[in-house]
C-alpha cells in the first residue's frame, strides 16, 4: 500500500508549515497539497486526489463548512476538521461535525516547542491512522 | 537519530515557524485594526465582524500553536467577544471596539516581544485586560435571549478535545476529552438533503455531470465507444457517490442501472437504453429539485409532490420551481432553451392528461411525450426544455381558467373598494397578484410552444403589469382586470384554435398587446408624477388622496372641471351598514356622479372610506339622496371641496401662485385676483394631453425605429433583380407608410409643443411670488426713520401684484430697503425746512416696482433735498476724479456710483443718513442689474434699479449677425430698415461713428460681434430698438423672426459679457444672445 495523500486547507501559512512538518517525517503519509482557503482546494481538489483532508474552518472566500459539503460530494477523502476552538465556544465545530466531517479535533497546541511536538504529533497522527486504516506499528 | 540531532532539525524548522509566526500574527493584527477601525464608523458591517474575527482567530490559532498560552488567552477572550456580535446577533459598542482596540495593542506588544524573546508574555500583562472582557461576555451573554449550547459541561471547558464520528479518541495525556456521545447529544447529524447548501452544491454538480453524460452519449452514438463508455462510467460513479452521501435512493438505484449498462457494455444496440436512462437522470434531478412535472416518482424527498397536478394557490414557490426546472433542463440539454422545434406535432401531446400520467418519473416522460404510448423514438423527444414547454402548453388551459378565477377574486377587492388602499387585507391581494404574474410566466411558456410571438409579447407585458402591482407602483382597477379577462378569452381562442389545427386569429390580441403596452406607459412612474403633486396641493386635497391619485384620475379631475363640476369628499363607513353600503356604491356608480378615487382612513378601529368625486349636483341634492341612504347621518358625511369658487384655493396656493397672470411681452399690466380657474382647468387638461400625446409619440417611434429602411429597400431591389422599377409600387408603400409615421409625428411634436409652451406659462407663475412681500414691509421702515428723525413722508407705494421670480427678490430686498432708507433719511428735509423751501411739509416717497420686458425694474423717487453737488466734488476732487470746478450734470451721478467713491450724505457709516450707493451697484452689478441715480438738488432724486429676471419667456425677434444669433425683445422694436447710402452719414462729433439718417433723427449704429467684415454695406439690415430716450440701429446679417424664447440667465464666466442678458434656446440646437438693450443703448 502506497503512502496515503494529506491535504491540508488552512488560510494561516504558519499553520500548514506546523502541521507539514509533524506529519512529513511519517513513512505513511505523503503531504500531497495545500491551499489556504475552501475556493482553492476545490480548485486543486482533482488535482491532489487527496486520501485526506486536514481542514481549517475560518477561512476567507469559501469557509471550511462550505468546502466540507463540496468534498463530501466530490470527493471520497476523508476529512478532518482542525478547530483551534472549544466546542463550547464553537458552533461552527459542532456544525463541521454534523455535516459529515469524519473528525473533529483540537489544533495541535504548543505543537512547536520540542518537548510537546511529540505528544500532539501523535494525537493528530493516530486520528488519521485511524480514519486511513492504518496499522499503528 | 540522537535527541540531539532531532533537536538540531528540529531548530531549523522551529526557526522557519517563528519567522512565519511573527509574518503571520503581524498580518492578522493588521487586519484586526483595519476592521476595527472600520466598524467604529459602521459597527453593523457584517463583513467587517467576520474580518475582524477570522484576524482574531488566525492569531490566536498561531500563538496556541506556538504554545504562547498568555498571547493565546488574550486573543481567545477577544475572539469569544467578536463570536458574540457575529453569531449570537450582539450589538457591537464602542465600549466593546475600544477594548478590542486595547487588546490590540497589547498583543502587538506582546508578539514584539515573543519574537525577540522567543517566550510567551508576562500573564501579569494581560490579566486585568482577561478581566474586563470577562465582565464584557458575562454581561452580554446574559442579555442573551438565546441558550447555551446545553450539554457541553463547564469541566469540558478546556480546549483541547478530539471527536470523531464513529468513535470518541480518548486522549490520555488530556486533561478532559468531550467523548462522541456527549457531543452527538448537542448537535444530530444533518441530513444532507436537509441542509439547502448541500443540496444546492449537489446540483450544480449534478448538472455538470448530467451535462458531461450527454455529451458522452452523444459521442457514443457517434462512434465512439471506448472512451465514451468510460466517460460514463466515471460520471456515474461521481454522481453515485454524491448521492448516497445526500442519501438520494431513488437516484442511486437509477445510477445502479446505468451502472449495470455500462458494465456489461456489448453493443450499439444498448444506446437506446443508456438514453433513457439519461433522460430518466435528468427527470429525476428535476424531481429532487422539486420541480418534477411529474408526480410521485418514489423519491420520499421530493420536496413538492403534488405540484403539477394543480397549480398550487400561492405562486412564488412555483414561481422559482419553474424557473429552476427552465435553467436546469436547459443547462442540462444545452439546447437553445427558447425555439421551438419545427417538427413538433401538437396533437401528440394533448391526449396526456394529468391523471394518466405514470408514477415513476423516468416514465412519465413518455406519457407526456407521446401520450402513453410507448418510447419507441427517443431521440425525437430529447430536448427536455421543449418538454417543460409541452407541459407548460398542456396545462395552458388549465392556468388560463385559474387566472380568470384569480381575476374574480381581485375583483372582489376592487368591488369592496379596497383596491389599492394601505395595509387591509394587502397580503391577500398581494397572493392573488403573484399568482396571476407566475400563471403568465408559465403561460408565456405555452405561448412559445405554440409559436404565438405576440401572445407571448403580450403575456411578457401583462406579467410586468402584474409585478408592478405587486411592487406597489400601480393599483388593480377594473381597466386591469377586463384586459386580463380579454387576454384570458382570445388567449384561449387561439389555443384552441391551434389544437384543432385551425390557424388562429390574432388581431385581437395584437390590439390587446396596444393596450397593455399603453396601461404600462401611463404607469410609468417618473414622468408624470412631480406634475401629479404640483397639482394635488393645487387642489388642496386632503393629504391621504396623494398616496392614491393616478393619472387616469387627473384627467377625471381635469374632464370634471371642464364640465363645471363641484368637487366633495364623502368619507364613508361602509363596513357597519351593508344597506348602506350598496346603496352608495350604487349612487356613486349612477350617470350624475364622477367617481373619482377613494382612499381607506382609519379612525380609531375602523376603516373608512374617503371618497373623491366630481359632480354638477348641487349640494343639497346630495345631502338629500344621503339622507335616504342614510337616514341616521352615521354613515356617510360629505365635504365640499371648494375648488369651483376659488375662494379656498387662492388662500391654499397664496404663498407660490402670483396673484396676477403673466404677459408674455410688453410692461405687465397690473392684475387683480387670484389665478384663475381657467388656468388651472387648462394645466390639468393640458398635463392630460400631454400624457396621452407623449403615449402616442412613444408608439409612432417606436415604429419608426423597428422599420430598417435600408434594409427593406436594399431586399425589396434585390428581389427585382436590381431592377427598381419592378418593385416600384412595394417602394412606394415602403416610403409612404415611413413618411406617414414622419409627418404623424411632426404633428406630435407641433401638438406637443403648443402644450409645452403653455405648461411653462402657468409654471412661470407658479414660481413667482408678488412683490408685495417686499414692499410691505417699507411702509413701517419708512415711517420709523421719519418719526425718529422728526419728518412726516408719506410713502406710495406701486406694482405690488407684480410677479417676481424668488432669485430676483433674493437680489432686490435689500437694496430696495436701504434705498428707501435713505431717500427718508437723506433726502427728506424736516417739515419746517420744507414749508421754507415752499414745499408741503409731508414729503414723498415713492417705490413702483414694475417688469420691462425681460427686467424688473424698481424706481425709488423722493421729493427732498437730492444729493449735494459740491460735496460730490469735492470727494471727486479728493479722489482725483475730476480737475476743474464745473460739474457736468451727468458726472454727478456716475461719480457716486463708482467704486471707491464711498458714502453719499455722510462721512461715516454709522450716519443714518449716509448711503454708499457704489457699493449697492457692485453688488447688483455682480447679479447682471445695475443702479442709476439721478439727482436735482432741492428738487429730490430717483434711484433707479434695475435687474434681469432669471428666467423668463418674452417674445423675441430672432436674428443673425455672422454666426451668433441674437434675440432681442419685440417690443423694443421700433422699425427695420433697410439702409440707402444716403442714410448713412458719419458723425463728426462722435469719433467718425457711424450713424443711420432717421426722418429727422441720427440713430448710432452699433455693429454686432459676429457682423462679417465688421462695417455696415448696403446688405445689412438695420434694426432700430430704443428704449426710453435712447435708440440704436443694430447691423445684422439676418433676420430670423419672431419667436417666443424662454430667456436663462448666463452662467459662470459668461457672466461677465456686456450687453447680454441672457441665452435662449431656438430650437435646433441653436443658442441665442439676448441683448440687454439697456446697455446697448447706454
Amino acid at each position: 500500500m502506497g503512502r496515503k495523500r494529506v491535504m491540508i486547507v488552512d488560510d494561516a501559512a504558519m499553520m500548514r508549515l506546523v502541521v507539514q512538518n509533524m506529519l512529513s517525517s511519517d513513512p505513511n503519509l505523503k503531504m500531497a497539497g495545500f491551499a489556504s482557503n475552501g475556493k482553492e482546494a476545490l480548485e486543486k481538489l482533482a488535482e491532489v486526489q487527496p486520501d485526506l483532508i486536514l481542514l481549517d474552518i475560518e477561512m476567507p472566500e469559501m469557509d471550511g463548512l462550505e468546502f466540507l459539503r463540496h468534498a463530501r460530494l466530490k470527493s471520497k477523502a476523508k476529512v478532518v476538521v482542525l478547530t483551534s476552538v472549544a466546542p463550547k465556544g464553537s458552533p461552527k465545530a459542532m456544525q463541521a461535525h454534523a455535516l459529515g466531517a469524519d473528525a473533529v479535533i483540537s489544533k495541535p497546541s504548543g505543537a512547536v516547542s520540542y518537548d510537546l511536538e511529540e505528544k500532539r504529533g501523535s494525537e493528530l497522527r493516530r486520528t488519521i491512522y485511524r480514519l486511513l486504516g492504518i496499522e499503528d506499528s | 537519530m540522537t535527541n540531539k540531532e532531532t533537536h538540531n532539525d528540529y531548530s531549523d524548522e522551529l526557526e522557519e515557524v517563528w519567522s512565519l509566526f511573527v509574518e503571520d500574527g503581524r498580518e492578522a493584527l493588521d487586519l484586526v485594526e483595519e476592521t476595527l477601525l472600520g466598524l467604529e464608523s459602521n459597527p453593523t458591517d457584517t463583513g467587517q465582524v467576520a474580518r475582524l474575527f477570522r484576524g482574531l482567530h488566525t492569531f490566536k490559532g498561531n500563538a496556541r500553536m506556538m504554545g504562547l498560552s498568555v498571547i493565546e488567552l488574550l486573543a481567545h477572550h477577544a475572539e469569544d467577544l467578536v463570536a458574540l456580535v457575529r453569531d449570537e446577533g450582539v450589538a457591537l459598542t464602542s465600549a466593546m471596539i475600544d477594548l478590542l482596540l486595547e487588546v490590540l495593542d497589547c498583543s502587538r506588544v506582546m508578539l514584539n516581544h515573543a519574537m525577540t524573546q522567543r517566550r510567551d508574555a508576562d500573564a501579569a500583562q494581560v490579566e486585568g485586560m482577561v478581566a474586563r472582557l470577562e465582565v464584557m461576555l458575562a454581561d452580554n451573554t446574559r442579555n442573551q435571549v438565546f441558550s447555551e449550547q446545553p450539554s457541553v459541561s463547564d469541566d469540558s471547558a478546556d480546549d483541547t478535545f478530539v471527536l470523531s464520528v464513529d468513535e470518541g479518541v480518548q486522549v490520555p495525556e488530556e486533561p478532559v476529552s468531550v467523548s462522541t456521545e456527549e457531543f452527538i447529544l448537542v448537535e444530530e447529524l444533518v441530513d444532507p438533503s436537509t441542509d439547502p447548501l448541500y443540496v444546492q452544491i449537489f446540483t450544480e454538480m449534478a448538472n455538470d455531470e448530467v451535462s458531461r453524460l450527454h455529451t458522452a452519449l452523444d459521442a457514443l452514438a457517434g462512434g465512439e465507444v471506448e472512451e465514451s463508455i468510460q466517460e460514463i462510467a466515471v460520471i456515474t460513479h461521481n454522481l453515485m457517490h454524491a448521492a448516497e452521501r445526500m442519501g438520494y435512493d431513488h437516484l442511486v438505484a437509477l445510477l445502479g442501472d446505468l451502472d449495470a449498462v455500462v458494465e456489461g457494455w456489448d453493443s450499439e444496440a444498448q444506446i437506446v437504453e443508456l438514453k433513457r436512462l439519461g433522460l430518466a437522470l435528468s427527470q429525476e434531478l428535476a424531481d429532487i429539485q422539486g420541480v418534477a412535472p411529474s408526480t410521485g416518482s418514489g423519491q420520499a424527498r421530493s420536496p413538492e409532490p403534488e405540484k403539477s397536478v394543480q397549480p398550487s394557490p400561492r405562486g412564488p414557490s412555483r414561481d422559482r420551481l419553474v424557473e429552476q426546472l427552465q435553467k436546469t433542463v436547459s443547462e442540462a440539454l444545452t439546447i437553445e432553451p427558447l425555439l421551438p422545434d419545427e417538427d413538433i406535432v401538437y396533437e401528440d401531446i394533448f391526449d396526456a392528461q394529468p391523471s394518466q400520467r405514470p408514477l415513476r418519473s423516468s416514465d412519465s416522460l413518455s406519457g407526456i411525450a407521446g401520450g402513453g404510448a410507448a418510447i419507441s423514438d427517443l431521440s425525437a423527444v430529447s430536448d427536455a426544455a421543449r418538454l417543460f414547454k409541452q407541459w407548460c402548453a398542456v396545462r395552458a388551459c388549465d392556468d388560463l381558467a385559474r387566472l380568470d378565477k384569480v381575476m374574480d377574486e381581485l375583483e372582489q377587492f376592487v368591488r369592496q373598494f379596497l383596491a389599492g388602499s394601505s395595509g387591509l387585507m394587502w397580503d391577500e391581494k398581494l397572493a392573488l397578484v403573484n399568482e396571476a404574474a407566475y400563471l403568465l410566466r408559465a403561460i408565456y411558456q405555452a405561448c412559445v410552444f405554440y409559436k404565438l410571438e405576440q401572445a407571448a409579447h403580450l403575456t411578457l407585458a401583462m406579467e410586468d403589469l402584474y409585478v408592478r402591482v405587486a411592487q406597489e407602483e400601480m393599483r388593480v382597477d377594473e381597466a386591469l382586470l377586463d384586459l386580463t379577462r380579454a387576454y384570458v378569452t382570445q388567449l384561449r381562442h387561439a389555443i384552441e384554435s391551434i389544437r384543432g389545427g385551425e390557424t388562429p386569429e390574432l388581431a385581437a390580441l395584437a390590439d390587446l398587446l396596444g393596450q397593455t403596452k399603453e396601461m404600462l406607459y401611463l404607469h410609468s412612474e417618473s414622468h408624470i408624477s412631480q406634475a401629479t403633486m404640483a397639482m394635488l396641493d393645487l387642489l388642496n386635497l386632503p393629504p391621504e388622496f396623494k398616496e392614491v391619485v393616478t393619472p387616469e384620475n387627473l384627467l377625471e379631475i381635469s374632464r370634471a372641471l371642464q364640465a363645471g363640476e363641484s368637487f366633495y369628499t364623502v368619507l364613508a363607513d361602509l363596513n357597519y351598514d351593508g344597506e348602506v353600503g350598496q346603496s352608495f356604491y350604487r349612487w356613486s356608480k349612477s350617470d350624475t356622479v364622477r367617481l373619482i378615487t377613494n382612499v381607506t382612513v382609519f379612525q380609531d378601529k375602523r376603516s373608512l372610506y374617503n371618497f373623491l368625486l366630481a359632480t354638477s349636483e348641487s349640494r343639497e341634492s346630495i345631502l338629500e339622496t344621503f339622507a335616504r341612504m342614510d337616514p341616521q347621518g352615521r354613515y356617510l358625511s360629505l365635504e365640499e371641496c371648494s375648488l369651483r369658487e376659488g375662494v379656498n384655493l387662492e388662500e391654499a396656493v397664496s404663498d407660490q401662485v402670483v396673484r396676477e397672470p403673466v404677459h408674455r411681452t410688453g410692461r405687465v399690466v397690473e392684475a387683480q385676483g387670484a389665478v384663475s380657474m381657467e388656468a388651472l382647468t387648462g394645466f390639468v387638461e393640458k398635463m392630460g394631453e400631454l400624457v396621452a400625446t407623449r403615449a402616442t409619440l412613444h408608439r409612432v417611434v417606436e415604429r419608426l425605429t423597428e422599420v430598417d429602411l435600408i434594409e427593406t429597400v436594399a431586399r425589396l431591389v434585390k428581389q427585382s433583380g436590381y431592377d427598381w422599377q419592378r418593385v416600384r409600387r412595394e417602394l412606394q408603400i415602403s416610403l409612404g407608410s415611413w413618411i406617414n409615421d414622419l409627418s404623424g409625428l411632426a404633428q406630435l411634436e407641433a401638438e406637443m409643443g403648443a402644450v409645452v409652451d403653455q405648461f411653462q406659462e402657468v409654471a412661470l407663475a407658479l414660481r413667482a411670488r408678488p412683490a408685495a412681500e417686499i414692499l410691505n414691509p417699507l411702509q413701517r421702515l419708512i415711517q420709523n426713520v421719519a418719526q425718529h428723525q422728526g419728518k412726516m413722508v408719506k410713502l406710495d407705494i406701486e406694482g405690488a401684484n407684480v410677479g417676481l421670480d424668488h432669485s430676483a427678490m433674493d437680489i432686490l430686498a435689500d437694496p430696495i430697503h436701504r434705498l428707501a432708507w435713505f431717500a427718508v433719511a437723506h433726502g427728506i428735509e424736516k417739515p419746517v425746512q420744507r414749508l421754507e423751501a415752499g414745499k408741503q411739509a409731508t414729503g414723498r416717497v415713492s417705490v413702483a416696482v414694475s417688469k420691462i420686458a425681460d427686467h424688473v425694474q424698481v424706481v425709488i423717487e423722493d421729493d427732498g433735498r437730492g444729493i449735494d453737488p459740491d460735496a460730490t466734488l469735492g470727494r471727486a476732487r479728493e479722489l482725483g476724479w475730476a480737475n476743474d470746478d464745473s460739474i457736468p450734470a451727468d458726472k454727478l451721478s456716475e461719480w457716486v456710483l463708482r467704486e471707491g467713491f464711498g458714502l453719499v450724505g455722510g462721512s461715516h457709516c454709522y450716519d443714518v443718513e449716509s448711503i454708499d450707493l457704489a457699493a449697492i451697484n457692485a453688488d447688483l452689478q455682480a447679479r447682471r442689474g445695475r443702479l442709476s441715480v439721478a439727482s436735482e438738488p432741492g428738487q429730490g432724486t430717483r434711484l433707479s434699479l434695475d435687474i434681469p429676471l432669471d428666467t423668463v419667456v418674452i417674445d423675441g425677434m430672432v436674428m443673425r449677425a455672422g454666426d451668433v444669433h441674437y434675440v432681442v425683445p419685440i417690443e423694443v422694436v421700433r422699425r427695420i430698415v433697410k439702409p440707402e447710402e444716403t442714410h448713412l452719414v458719419h458723425s463728426s462729433a462722435d469719433g467718425g461713428q457711424r450713424m443711420l439718417r432717421l426722418d429727422e433723427e441720427l440713430v448710432p449704429i452699433q455693429t454686432l460681434a459676429g457682423n462679417t467684415g465688421g462695417g455696415i454695406s448696403q446688405e445689412s439690415l438695420l434694426l432700430v430698438v430704443e428704449t426710453g430716450e435712447r435708440g440704436v440701429a443694430l447691423a445684422v446679417d439676418e433676420l430670423i423672426g419672431q419667436q417666443q424664447v424662454l430667456v436663462q440667465p448666463l452662467q459662470g464666466c459668461l457672466t461677465d459679457i456686456q450687453s447680454v442678458s441672457g441665452c435662449a434656446m431656438l430650437g435646433e440646437g441653436d443658442v441665442g444672445m439676448v441683448l440687454d438693450i439697456n446697455r446697448v443703448t447706454a
